[in-house]
């Protein structure tokens, strides 16, 4: 149930996060000294987004678009290079200690790989009862049971003792699960937590997070690189290339009409189950471009059935288009006779929500 | 068309330190020329574990239990190390394992393993070996001039590429490859696809495709094997399964995954797990977990049965006439 | 092929601060004991140097006689390089008539001392500053590592006869000398275990989840790593014995102290080194046997983990100095 007139859980405004590419101390030292402009990587390239209470958002885009380190950001893993991240309001960037602790409580993360989210020295029943340990939570017996069972790993006794190598993948992921709900978040944010497992557990899994995301009154962040699982369990869509969001739709509007050229690429190169259905492979070449000093303009020019001169010279820009509001940043859908000035701000879209 | 590969009641175990597995049972199929067979199963399937058996390439506590590996019309289950890399291997039947960028040697430069390679198996000159590889290079769409780079200077993906370059470049008549795009993303894996069809199409080379992901299966393959357990479950045409499955494994597992053509559509579960098969098994192996067992399920394990009289089309489910009414009767499969 | 769910379930107490069975270095030590005990090599390293062990405790109190004394038979003369097994003396006398046996249970103390100390010191300063540079990187941990860099460039031994000119020679000061100059090679080698460590997911969510930097460090970073330290110890404990006996050998110790080392030196300095061969023998005998049961069990339980768990650990032959 997604709550539309509330304060939004999170909001993302002009998020950038760089890594500069000096590896030594010499070498930091070496450019300080000699006054050189490290080229950065723009791993996270001016994001912005709005989570309400109760949704479930995605965020698609190939392996190293940058996903995984925007998520690793919200989660305070790492410090945004600019920008604004407002969690219920409050910018987390200018939290005190005592501040985060709370955020850190309230916003939980699923890893992608099930074989490395447990440490292997703990049974399951203490990597359950950490986060309640480190929050200094009271009735941990409790709780870790009921989670057990929200999980539906059931009876709950059964599990407890045992160590992840004792566990299956999707027994593994599910305890994951388990310990991103213990706390009781608003927040989840998920690193691909499917995709390491097989069909069969994954349907089992993506069914699990459904109910849990609308049962109990969670937000969730889904990345992946997966239009199909994505789609089947988001209530809106992002998608993502090298760094930035490229389009913005709720899912089924995405899904019926992709409009940037990224994303119809995508989607025409998904394989479909059905032998009689006859599907045009994707047309595009080569790969996304080194994302170490990008030349300015939209990212996808080099690849772009559609480029136009224009998509050199300036910026991006995302652009409303609908009442589903259905965002795509590409010049084709962009009124350019509306105004001389080219570079209008995000807001322009993000005004109204 | 005739048989290029037949593997006939194939039976592999497997030894550990505390008890033995049986990894295949009973598993009986073909690959014919110019044509891709779609190998299908979840993780502990046996699916890997075929595609090495028959290139002898299975770790030292595997063996065939039982059963024929036909190359050829020769008997080749019993080959020798030596034989295997002589007759068989990279020349006739080539491997792209799994993860397999992480095959190729990160110490040398491609061109030299290639060479190395060839002139294990054939007497080819350095020119013949080198022009191939760029020729291949091509066909794969990686720039031809740089062969001499080595493994680290290309992506994930080119280095995928590169190592399916490699699979062919002794023009082998099968290739098998085991989940070669598991690592790459959708747009990629399409590339991929499309540049091993045109293989297909330009070479004439069958391919057994190892895979859980039905929706590659369904798109380029002109057979399939679905594999539970070890035993195989259903085999024959892929447009016929599609348009007719007789195994409630098939038509479960197809409703597991989700199809961005019907992003609504709910999923089915299928419940439990494959069991691991230790020294027999007297029971249809997917019996705990189908929504239809009936008590005869679990009495013997069923042998593949050709499907209403047609000979592209065999299934190992007792049920599988009934299978309709049962499915309908029952809201076990999504609905659309 | 399913498991048997059990018929009545008890409810588990979960949290057991007081359950020392519970706590993680606990079950580490068992567990690390039982799988020395499950193989035929490390079994019998150990047993040996448990063996030892008990001579380092019990030598003093088992030996027939005192180290220094010497024997006099009947006739006044001097019991002087008898030979083992005669006029009563199980393994000899020396040039000066002291009984060998006596010799021999009497050093084996001081010899594990400083096998225990230095060994000791090589794997805490070891750890520590391993633990430290992997995990808090950045110029602590070029700074930490090229003082590694450093201590690798002094030879050991030369370093040890300085340290001898300027200070005594003791029992604390060979611990001090070899336990601050080899620790280089097992900081070098916990450090990249840290780096490995910290990438992975299950110390991320713990930080996401607002672990402070030292709970991470001593509940999932150490217990991951505590088997490679127990291997630094027992090879620290090994080197330390030998290195003690290179430098009693050169003369860098307190020749009073009959550690097995200086026995060999003892010997040596007779003259009669290879006609008293009783003399050099049995103490070099124990000495080579400790080390090599140090190192074949330090090795030995490495490679049972790494069979067990399957991965790649670092080898650890790259500690030796």
């Amino acid at each position: 149930m997604i709550e539309m007139t509330a304060e939004p859980v999170l909001r993302l405004e002009g998020v950038d996060k760089d890594f500069s590419q000096a590896n030594s101390i010499l070498g930091s030292i070496k450019n300080r000294v000699l006054g050189r402009d490290v080229e950065q990587l723009h791993a996270v390239d001016d994001v912005s987004l709005t989570l309400r209470r109760g949704e479930v958002q995605g965020i698609i885009g190939e392996s190293g678009c940058g996903k995984t380190t925007l998520l690793k950001t919200i989660a305070g893993l790492h410090e945004p290079s600019k920008g604004d991240i407002i969690y219920r309001g409050e910018n987390i960037t200018e939290y005190t200690t005592k501040e985060w602790k709370e955020y850190r409580k309230n916003v939980q993360i699923i890893f992608q790989d099930p074989f490395n989210s447990l440490d292997p020295k703990y049974p399951v029943k203490e990597a359950l009862a950490e986060p309640l340990k480190i929050h200094d939570v009271d009735d941990i017996e409790d709780r870790v049971v009921n989670v057990l069972k929200d999980v539906k790993l059931d009876p709950p006794e059964r599990y407890l003792d045992r160590y992840p190598d004792e566990l299956s993948g999707g027994e593994k992921q599910r305890v994951a699960i388990a310990r991103a709900l213990v706390l009781d978040p608003d927040l989840i944010l998920a690193d691909e937590p499917v995709s390491m497992l097989d069909v069969s557990t994954q349907a089992a899994i993506l069914e699990d997070l459904n109910d849990i995301t609308t049962q109990q009154d969670v937000s969730m962040l889904y990345i992946s690189h997966d239009l199909s699982t994505v789609s089947y369990i988001c209530d809106r869509v992002n998608v993502m290339y090298l760094g930035r969001i490229v389009e913005s739709s709720e899912t089924r509007d995405l899904l019926d009409e992709p409009l940037h050229p990224y994303t119809q690429e995508l989607m025409a190169a998904i394989p479909v189950p059905d032998p009689f259905a006859e599907r045009e492979r994707t047309q595009i070449q080569g790969n996304p471009a080194n994302p170490i000093g990008l030349p300015g303009g939209c990212r996808f020019k080099d690849r772009c059935v559609e480029r136009m001169d224009i998509c050199d010279t300036t910026p991006n820009d995302i652009e409303t288009n609908d009442q589903t509001e259905h965002q795509v940043a590409c010049h084709l859908h962009y009124d350019h006779t509306a105004t001389d000035d080219v570079a209008v701000s995000a807001n322009g879209g993000d005004g109204h929500e | 068309m005739s048989n290029l590969l037949e593997v006939e009641d194939l039976t592999i175990q497997y030894k550990t330190r505390d008890a033995s597995v049986q990894a295949v049972t009973d598993a009986t199929f073909s690959v014919e020329e110019n044509q891709f067979v779609g190998l299908i199963g979840e993780s502990g399937s046996g699916k890997t574990t075929i595609g090495e058996a028959i290139l002898g390439l299975m770790d030292d506590n595997g063996e065939i239990a039982s059963g024929k590996v036909r190359y050829k019309g020769e008997e080749i289950q019993d080959y020798s190390e030596e034989e295997f890399q002589s007759k068989l291997r990279w020349s006739e039947i080539s491997l792209i394992p799994q993860a397999s960028m992480n095959s190729l040697d990160p110490i040398d430069p491609l061109d030299q393993q290639a060479i190395e390679l060839a002139k294990t198996h054939t007497d080819w000159s350095k020119q013949k070996i080198l022009t191939r590889l760029q020729e291949l290079f091509e066909i794969v769409g990686l720039p031809a001039d740089r062969i001499t780079d080595y493994p680290f200077q290309f992506s994930g993906g080119m280095q995928q590429r590169a190592v399916i370059a490699f699979s062919l470049l002794l023009d082998p008549e099968i290739i098998i490859a085991d989940e070669p795009t598991t690592a790459l993303d959708v747009i990629m894996q399409d590339q991929i696809f499309k540049y091993i069809n045109q293989i297909k199409d330009e070479n004439d080379t069958s391919m057994i495709l190892i895979t859980h992901d039905i929706s590659v299966v369904f798109e380029n393959c002109d057979t399939m094997v679905l594999l539970h357990s070890g035993h195989i479950a259903e085999r024959g045409n892929i447009k016929e399964i599609y348009r007719d499955p007789r195994h409630p494994y098939s038509i479960l597992l197809e409703e597991s995954f989700p199809d961005i053509r019907s992003p609504d559509k709910s999923l089915a579960i299928i419940d439990g797990k494959p069991p691991v098969i230790q020294e027999g098994v007297d029971m249809c192996t997917f019996a705990e977990r189908c929504p239809w067992a009936n008590d005869d399920c679990f009495d013997e394990l069923p042998n593949l049965e050709p499907v209403a009289g047609d000979e592209n089309h065999y299934t190992s489910c007792i049920r599988a006439e009934e299978l309709d009414a049962l499915v309908e009767g029952s809201d076990v499969a999504g609905d659309d | 092929m399913l498991d048997n769910l059990p018929n009545s379930v008890s409810k588990v107490p979960l949290v057991n601060k007081l359950d020392l069975r519970q706590n993680v270095y606990v079950r580490n030590l068992f567990g690390g004991l039982e799988l020395v005990m499950s193989n035929t090599v490390t079994k019998w390293s150990a047993f040996f140097l448990g063996f030892v062990f008990f001579l380092g405790i019990f030598g003093p109190t088992l030996a027939p006689h005192h180290y220094s004394e010497q024997f006099f038979r009947p006739d006044g003369t001097l019991k002087l390089a008898l030979p083992p097994l005669s006029e009563g003396h199980l393994l000899g006398t020396t040039n000066q008539g002291q009984d060998i046996l006596s010799r021999l249970l009497y050093g084996a103390r001081p010899t594990i001392l400083i096998g225990l100390g230095g060994g000791i010191m090589v794997s805490v300063i070891g750890t520590t500053v391993g633990v430290i540079a992997g995990y808090v990187g950045g110029r602590t941990e070029f700074a930490l590592m090229r003082i590694v860099d450093m201590i690798y460039a002094i030879p050991l031994i030369p370093f040890a006869i300085l340290m001898v000119v300027f200070f005594n020679i003791g029992l604390g000061t060979t611990i001090l000398i070899i336990g601050v100059i080899l620790w280089r090679g097992s900081a070098r080698v916990l450090r990249s275990q840290v780096l490995q460590i910290k990438e992975r997911p299950y110390i991320e969510a713990a930080r996401a989840t607002g672990a402070s930097d030292r709970y991470i460090i001593l509940k999932h970073v150490l217990p991951n790593i505590v088997n490679m330290i127990a291997l630094f110890l027992a090879l620290g404990i090994g080197i330390s014995i030998l290195v003690q006996a290179n430098l009693a050998f050169i003369g860098v110790s307190d020749p009073f102290t009959p550690t097995w080392g200086v026995m060999i030196r003892n010997a040596y300095t007779s003259g009669r080194f290879a006609e008293m061969w009783w003399w050099s023998l049995t103490p070099g005998f124990l000495i080579s046997t400790t080390v090599l049961c140090t190192f074949l069990l330090g090795r030995g339980y490495e490679s049972l983990r790494n069979q067990r768990s399957g991965r790649q650990n670092v080898d650890s032959t790259e500690v030796i100095a």
